[in-house]
């Protein structure tokens, strides 16, 4: 609807010729190798700083939880620092928290929706990763779930979780979730109850279940080499059990279905100075052929800062938010499109509307020449910003082993943003972005 | 979860609520050789300084002004930050907005923050671009064009943004609140983003004002780390930033604080469900780049010890055995030109007042006081430390930062290993010392947040409820 031309001119005039300057960028290699515990590892080698980046990945998260005990998968990992047999030996959380500082190491522990993950950083001379492998990997396969440590934090994560239910931010995206995964596990939320109800027996289960080497990837890359890149990982994951027999898939998300806007538009009252609003809908998981084309042409409709449609026709045009944006979150089998943005409550019914026209517009008629060359400048003379340094490769790492990308994802990268026309765009916006069937939240509002 | 990415500013606001100790210690040391590290001054008084890193094909390019809201007077307060917003509106030849339109399309990333010392520019991008980088960077430099249209527009984002973090957020509020209440006259009282109704009634012409006074080579620093020839970089900064005019700076005024004389005390009602309580002592600080002082850097290590990891004396006192909060938090700042604040926060847990709080924070910090503290837990406050130097080379960014956030305060480059060193050399005895000295009741704010039901009336059902319950 509401296509800023003179802005669209100036796109024009300096991009000309840059996008032709696209390099070629040779990326570190990835390894990839079956470990002998059944875990796979992906290693990459870099030896300039003295230090390793390393994360294991494995399913299992809240998508994972039984329905009355919601937090199970978090509760886990929150106690795997809390307590575990070191080298034979009862230690206490003290002793861990401590001999991880005299390391100068980190380890963490983080629960997430499909999959929980570990992640450690440390440096890599012998005196210091040896003894931390050692014991990262007691802590992996022997803790201590203490009864005492889970009401404490049980108490804590409590406490945190009333503290959201105020905030209006959250109780958007706790209803946006609601809408769009529906009955899918994927949706699965904790609550007082849920958390009361978590027990050390479904603690010890689930780790039992799904802290398993046949399961997990294991990422390094640092300043170590093939073979101790494999010494660490096959340590890491030898006490652990082999396989298991449940089934760990999540069941993939139904698409939402074309619903009266009655439906599928809801407001909740709340006393904030600004209205949180946030509208989207389920989108193909990061493996579908449209991933490419969305990910372009998501960075001309909300994904690409200060330059984008959303962001020139509400922030720069109208002053309406500080902050609007829009973005793809692929999953394993399924994922979501949102946008969303913050507004002086008395302008909320405004900035929807504005909201939903521009993406409106955008589906329907699918961009122009001078955005699709602009977005795939960015994209591909940004690449090297995505890999250069070894936390950001880390994360690509995890994302090629999760979603069983080709281990030469990154050197395809560049080449698979380069395919995308406009018209591909444009299909699979209008595709995937159906307006009718598009959920908005909006908390705060009029 | 944060899915908004926070744009074109990061006020800080002191790490209130999720410091860890590796963020609180200034992070230095490890290569800052002259074999890595080039500097140079431009005639026009702008300073340049180099970093060399061949890890990637990328470069961080910032610029620092030694410019922020403390620089700011009553009236106008928050339009530092106004200013770093206008600074993308446009230059004698480039449109608005026009600036990120060209970083965008050269793949860069941009943003800008203002805090309380200064204000800086960056961009985050392939190395064969950064001579476009500089020259838009300069541009605006001396060339910016400040419109009434623009800046009507501008302020409403601004505000917005003020909603955004301060005023629907209680920590934010309870933070602003603070600071106001601990500082009589250092203009570090009033809040990065400015009080609410000074930005109602700004103009553009304050904008203008500002940056004509502030925005000159000589009151800026060039940062540029990554993969580049020094050499080059200098040439090319003379043939951007080098034809920027000279200007003269105006003297500034420092603006002290009294000392104070007693505790201080305040409570704030906002949406809420916890109890949030902040306690913060006067601390002092590094002064005129002189960094041979010792109790700054005591202050330092003192907070590492009461919350480094896990098991430091807060967390394991106050989270795992009493169960009086549910997270807490000490931090320091040795660096500044701002008037600094040692501050211990915490969320309390279900039940526990402020007063309980407050006595045992005392009591830990007597404890410090009278019976000094562990070998073991210096140790690994300077072990995090050492480790720390070597995690920050995984970031031209974060090494860029590092270079700025001291060079704009005062404090050299080639200073930043003996920065390290300091730290590492501080005494048990010296951690007890300052505990003893600085953590008094007469140096002493604390803010309590009293929280409120976003919906009252719930509130009354929830109490009728819990009180049938209970007969």
């Amino acid at each position: 609807m509401l296509i800023n031309k003179r802005n669209l001119k100036y796109l024009c005039t300096g991009l000309v010729g840059i996008f032709m300057q696209a390099y070629v960028y040779a990326t570190l290699p990835i390894q990839k190798i079956d470990l002998p515990s059944g875990a796979k590892l992906f290693y990459v080698e870099a030896r300039t700083i003295p230090m390793v980046n390393i994360g294991i990945d494995f399913p299992g998260g809240f998508a994972h939880d039984p329905k009355d005990r919601i937090g199970v998968a978090n509760f886990t990992a929150q106690l795997m620092n809390k307590g575990s047999k070191i080298n034979g030996v009862e230690k206490n959380e003290a002793f861990i928290a401590d001999s991880i500082s005299e390391l100068g190491s980190m380890v963490a522990f983080m629960p997430g929706k499909e999959m929980s993950s570990v992640r450690m950083k440390t440096l890599s001379t012998p005196e210091v990763l040896n003894p931390l492998i050692s014991q990262a990997s007691d802590m992996l396969a022997f803790p201590i779930f203490s009864k005492k440590i889970l009401e404490r934090e049980k108490a804590i994560e409590i406490s945190g979780l009333l503290e959201s239910q105020t905030k209006p931010e959250y109780i958007m995206a706790k209803q946006f979730k609601k809408m769009i995964y529906r009955d899918n596990p994927l949706g699965n939320e904790q609550s007082v109850n849920s958390i009361k109800a978590v027990s050390i027996d479904d603690l010890k289960k689930f780790h039992q279940t799904y802290y398993r080497a046949d399961q997990m990837n294991v990422l390094i890359i640092g300043d170590v080499s093939r073979e101790q890149a494999i010494e660490i990982g096959t340590k890491l994951t030898k006490n652990l059990p082999k396989t298991g027999t449940p089934k760990l898939s999540v069941p993939p998300l139904s698409p939402l279905p074309v619903q009266d806007v009655s439906q599928r538009e809801v407001k909740i009252a709340h006393p904030s100075q600004q209205a949180h609003i946030q509208m989207g809908i389920t989108s193909p998981q990061r493996k579908d052929p449209d991933y490419f084309p969305l990910l372009v042409g998501n960075y001309i409709l909300g994904g690409g800062g200060f330059v984008s449609r959303l962001m020139n026709e509400i922030r720069e045009k109208r002053g309406l938010a500080y902050s609007v944006s829009s973005y793809f979150y692929p999953a394993k089998n399924s994922g979501y499109f949102v946008a969303g943005m913050q507004t002086k409550k008395d302008q909320s019914d405004e900035s929807v509307k504005l909201l939903k026209d521009t993406i409106q517009t955008y589906v329907n008629q699918g961009p122009n020449d001078d955005e699709v060359q602009a977005a795939k400048s960015n994209l591909i003379n940004g690449f090297p910003l995505r890999i250069d340094s070894n936390s950001k490769l880390l994360d690509n790492l995890s994302a090629i082993a999760w979603f069983d990308l080709p281990l030469n994802t990154l050197d395809e990268w560049t080449n698979e943003v380069k395919k995308v026309t406009k018209d591909d765009i444009h299909k699979a916006f209008k595709k995937n972005l159906d307006i009718n069937k598009m959920v908005t939240v909006v908390v705060g509002g009029q | 979860m944060n899915q908004y990415k926070t744009n074109r500013l990061c006020i800080n606001l002191k790490p209130i609520f999720f410091c860890a100790l590796i963020l609180l210690i200034p992070n230095s040391g490890y290569s800052q050789k002259a074999e890595f590290t080039h500097e140079t001054t431009l005639d026009n008084g702008l300073k340049v300084i180099v970093k060399e890193d061949h890890r990637a094909p990328t470069v961080a390019h910032m610029v620092w002004y030694r410019t922020g809201s403390i620089d700011e007077t009553m009236g106008t307060t928050g339009v530092a930050h106004v200013l770093e917003h206008m600074m993308f509106k446009g230059t004698k030849t480039l449109g608005p907005g026009e600036f990120s339109k060209k970083v965008a399309a050269l793949g860069g990333r941009e943003n800008a923050f203002t805090n309380n010392d200064y204000t800086a520019y960056f961009q985050q991008i392939e190395k064969s671009y950064l001579p476009e980088m500089m020259r838009l960077e300069a541009d605006r430099m001396h060339n910016l064009v400040l419109s009434e249209e623009e800046f009507k527009k501008e302020i409403k984002v601004v505000m917005e943004e003020r909603r955004l973090r301060t005023d629907d957020q209680a920590s934010g509020l309870l933070y602003e609140q603070f600071i106001a209440t601990a500082f009589n006259s250092a203009p570090n009282r009033n809040p990065v983003i400015g009080w609410m109704e000074d930005l109602k009634n700004m103009t553009y012409l304050d904008a203008q004002n500002w940056y004509k006074k502030w925005y000159t080579p000589s009151n800026a620093i060039l940062v540029v780390v990554g993969d580049v020839e020094p050499k080059q970089v200098f040439e090319m900064a003379k043939n951007t930033y080098g034809k920027v005019p000279k200007q003269i700076l105006e003297e500034r005024k420092i603006q002290g604080e009294p000392d104070q004389k007693g505790v201080k005390r305040f409570s704030l009602k906002a949406p809420a469900e916890n109890i949030v309580v902040m306690m913060g002592w006067k601390a002092p600080k590094v002064i005129d780049a002189n960094i041979d002082v010792v109790d700054p850097w005591a202050l330092e290590v003192l907070a590492g010890v009461l919350d480094g990891n896990e098991n430091t004396r807060l967390n394991r006192i106050l989270v795992k055995e009493k169960n009086i909060s549910t997270g807490v938090n000490a931090g320091a700042d040795a660096i500044g030109r701002s008037e600094q604040l040692f501050i211990i926060s915490s969320v309390l847990a279900k039940g526990k007042t402020p007063a309980i709080f407050e006595t045992e924070v005392k009591k830990i910090i007597a404890d410090i006081a009278q019976n000094g503290i562990k070998p073991d837990e210096l140790k690994r406050v300077k072990i995090a430390v050492t480790a720390s130097q070597i995690y920050k080379r995984d970031s031209v960014f974060g090494q860029a930062m590092e270079i700025g956030s001291l060079e704009v305060v005062g404090i050299p480059w080639n200073k930043i290993d003996a920065l390290t060193d300091k730290i590492r050399d501080v005494t048990a005895d010296q951690v007890q010392a300052v505990a003893k000295k600085y953590l008094i009741d007469d140096r002493l704010t604390v803010g309590v947040l009293d929280p409120q039901p976003i919906d009252p009336q719930k509130k009354l059902a929830n109490d009728r409820a819990a009180a049938s319950i209970k007969h």
